[in-house]
């Protein structure tokens, strides 16, 4: 049957399944041909795009890094006390440390923010008269510490599990040969801690950076920041993914740095070497 | 004229485009009548249960009320300050607590329907990760990489405008018309049943993309990708022994899956699955950004109007720790249950 025919209309015929004829290559190669077209157009466009922009979205991951760099600093020094409290023997510090831990792991880091930086405004005369509302009106300020406040609650929780993987006998042995509970803490509990913890700890920097993108939603340009900005002058949604790009490189980096630095840590899992 | 009388069959590309796309659309018309037919069986099903619970809901809210009434008039004796801020998350005129009522439940709803779809999207990624095929390795690899890589609100954000600017995108460079055009599909769709179809594909020039949507799809690749390392943990954790033993007795590869398999990934799965629920309850809340009017930004809109961000943002985290603490509780229940079988040591 020709295949241009008409149809009954009340019905599919079997040959209305297409056949391939000569007309299916020359529309292949059309089709090809335009979006070879485009591609090099696509191209150009991306070139001009990031000459233009591509320096906010380093100077972004600079702030990223940054941000997330100090907040991992307090709240890992943070994180030791919390970790300590969470172990004490005492009530009312066990219940302390607990509920800042629940409260930062229960709640969305966004209403953590949000009440650090808005929040904070509702009590401006007293922060006032403190002398710090210098630092609560900056919305840079107030995010780092909801950060350093998040993660210290995190890494208190790895260091504490860190810390009570620690082999009973390593600190039976630490109290028999006459170490002070200072001396053991920093000789014998923290350095296994850090060792045992550092696999958790790796995912929890990780974390943090992937966090650190709400960080956008109170104006601080960030990566994400940067990348919404960029995005709301050029309305090229292809910043997103050159941003996702980036995000990915970091903690693809951080991953295999992350690795090195457990292989380093961990000399005891190395294979035998060769006399 | 009639469309399908013109029909014009030559097989060329354009055709074989043409019968594809049809397809496909066929295929999202027989995905959502599937979806809404289960929906009005399991409406139909519950519908009794519903009742009784709303009847119960209802007595409940009435005793509740009248206790709180009581509780609010010794309040108002003893600290007449404190009534200013019950009164801001009452339910009645000039509080938000029907507003927040609202967000929260749209929140849960954002969370449990991305559990569902995301706890499917775990089990194929974890069957492809753990097939002998090369291919599906990658898929599920790649899958996995990118979005554990990508922070929550930069896949949301992808998700979003790449759906939205993408679609529209296509709608203003004239391409869909073109494409419909040069596939003929008008005739195609026509001819399968589904005419109504051309003009809101071919000839719309504006689409919508709701936060729900957005959302329901960015929570549920994230959490798709996380499980599916779970899933895979599990499923590596069952002892080979097992596998083999119920080989050796002769039980069929489905059966195996079925009886010894499942049983066990669930139980080894589901402290991991917890962790990520609680974690995807704590992202619902990014989906705000995208201006979807669940529980965080209901709470945003409240301090906008009230000007009290520390009480709102306050009891908008009490109400996120009650639903991790719940949460939390119930999955301790829920792994007991599932290892009642198991010697504890």
């Amino acid at each position: 049957m020709d295949p241009t025919n008409t149809l009954p209309p009340d019905s599919v015929p079997l040959d209305a399944v297409p056949v391939a004829d000569p007309s299916f290559f020359d529309g292949l190669v059309l089709f090809l041909q335009s979006v070879a077209g485009w591609i090099a157009t696509a191209f150009d466009g991306q070139v001009e795009l990031l000459g233009k922009y591509g320096w906010r979205l380093l100077a972004g991951l600079g702030t990223t890094l940054e941000m997330v760099g100090i907040s991992l600093a307090i709240g890992g020094l943070l994180a030791i006390p919390v970790a300590l409290a969470r172990l004490s023997r005492i009530g009312p510090i066990r219940a302390l440390a607990v509920s800042y831990i629940f409260f930062f792991r229960g709640t969305p880091l966004l209403a953590q923010i949000f009440l650090i930086y808005y929040g904070s405004g509702q009590f401006r005369p007293f922060f006032e008269s403190a002398g710090l509302w210098p630092i609560f009106r900056e919305a840079y300020w107030c995010t780092l510490i909801a950060f350093s406040l998040n993660t210290a609650a995190y890494t208190g929780e790895i260091l504490r599990g860190g810390i009570e993987a620690i082999p009973p006998g390593e600190i039976e042995a630490a109290r028999a040969l006459g170490m002070s509970r200072w001396l053991m803490l920093r000789r014998v509990i923290l350095p296994g801690a850090y060792r045992i913890a550092l696999p958790a700890y790796g995912n929890e920097i990780i974390l943090m950076i992937k966090g650190s993108a709400i960080a956008m939603v109170v104006t601080i340009l960030d990566l994400m920041g940067q990348t919404k900005l960029i995005y709301a002058r050029s309305f090229s949604f292809e910043i997103y993914l050159y941003a996702a790009a980036i995000y990915l490189m970091v903690t693809f980096i951080l991953t295999r740095a992350w690795a090195r630095l457990e292989a380093w840590m961990n000399p005891q899992r190395r294979p035998p070497r060769a006399a | 004229m009639d469309p399908v009388a013109a029909a014009p069959l030559s097989a060329g590309f354009g055709d074989i485009v043409g019968w594809l796309l049809a397809a496909v659309i066929a295929l999202v018309h027989g995905i959502v009548l599937l979806a809404g037919a289960l929906w009005w069986l399991l409406g139909l099903l519950f519908w009794p249960v519903g009742q009784v619970l709303g009847f119960a809901v209802d007595i409940l809210g009435a005793v509740f009320g009248w206790i709180g009434t009581v509780i609010y008039d010794v309040i108002a004796d003893v600290a007449p300050g404190a009534t200013f801020y019950i009164d801001l998350i009452s339910f009645g005129k000039g509080g938000w607590g029907d507003d927040l009522w609202v967000g929260l439940q749209l929140t849960l709803k954002l969370a449990v329907v991305s559990l569902s779809i995301g706890l499917s999207i775990g089990l194929l990624g974890a069957g492809a990760k753990l097939a002998p095929s090369r291919a599906l390795n990658f898929i599920g690899n790649a899958y996995t990489t990118l979005i554990r890589g990508l922070p929550e609100l930069l896949t949301l954000m992808l998700i979003y405008y790449g759906l939205l600017f993408g679609l529209q995108g296509l709608l203003s460079t004239g391409f869909l018309p073109m494409v419909c055009d040069g596939a003929g599909l008008a005739d195609k769709l026509a001819l399968i049943g589904l005419g109504e179809d051309t003009a809101r594909i071919c000839v719309s020039t504006t689409v919508e993309i709701d936060g729900f949507t957005a959302g329901v799809v960015a929570l549920s690749l994230v959490f798709g990708a996380f499980s599916t390392e779970v899933l895979r943990g599990a499923i590596l954790a069952v002892p080979k022994g097992q596998l083999e033993a119920a080989r050796a007795i002769g039980m069929s590869r489905r059966l195996t899956i079925r009886r010894i398999l499942l049983p066990q990934v669930w139980r080894y799965a589901l402290p991991g699955l917890g962790n990520l629920w609680l974690i995807m309850i704590k992202d619902t809340s990014l989906v705000s950004v995208i201006a979807l009017d669940e529980l965080m930004r209901k709470t945003s809109i409240a301090v906008g109007v009230t000007k009290q961000p520390f009480f709102f943002y306050g009891m908008a985290c009490l109400v996120y720790l009650a639903i991790t603490g719940v949460s939390m509780i119930a999955t301790t229940r829920i792994e007991r249950w599932a290892s009642r079988g198991v010697r504890r040591i």
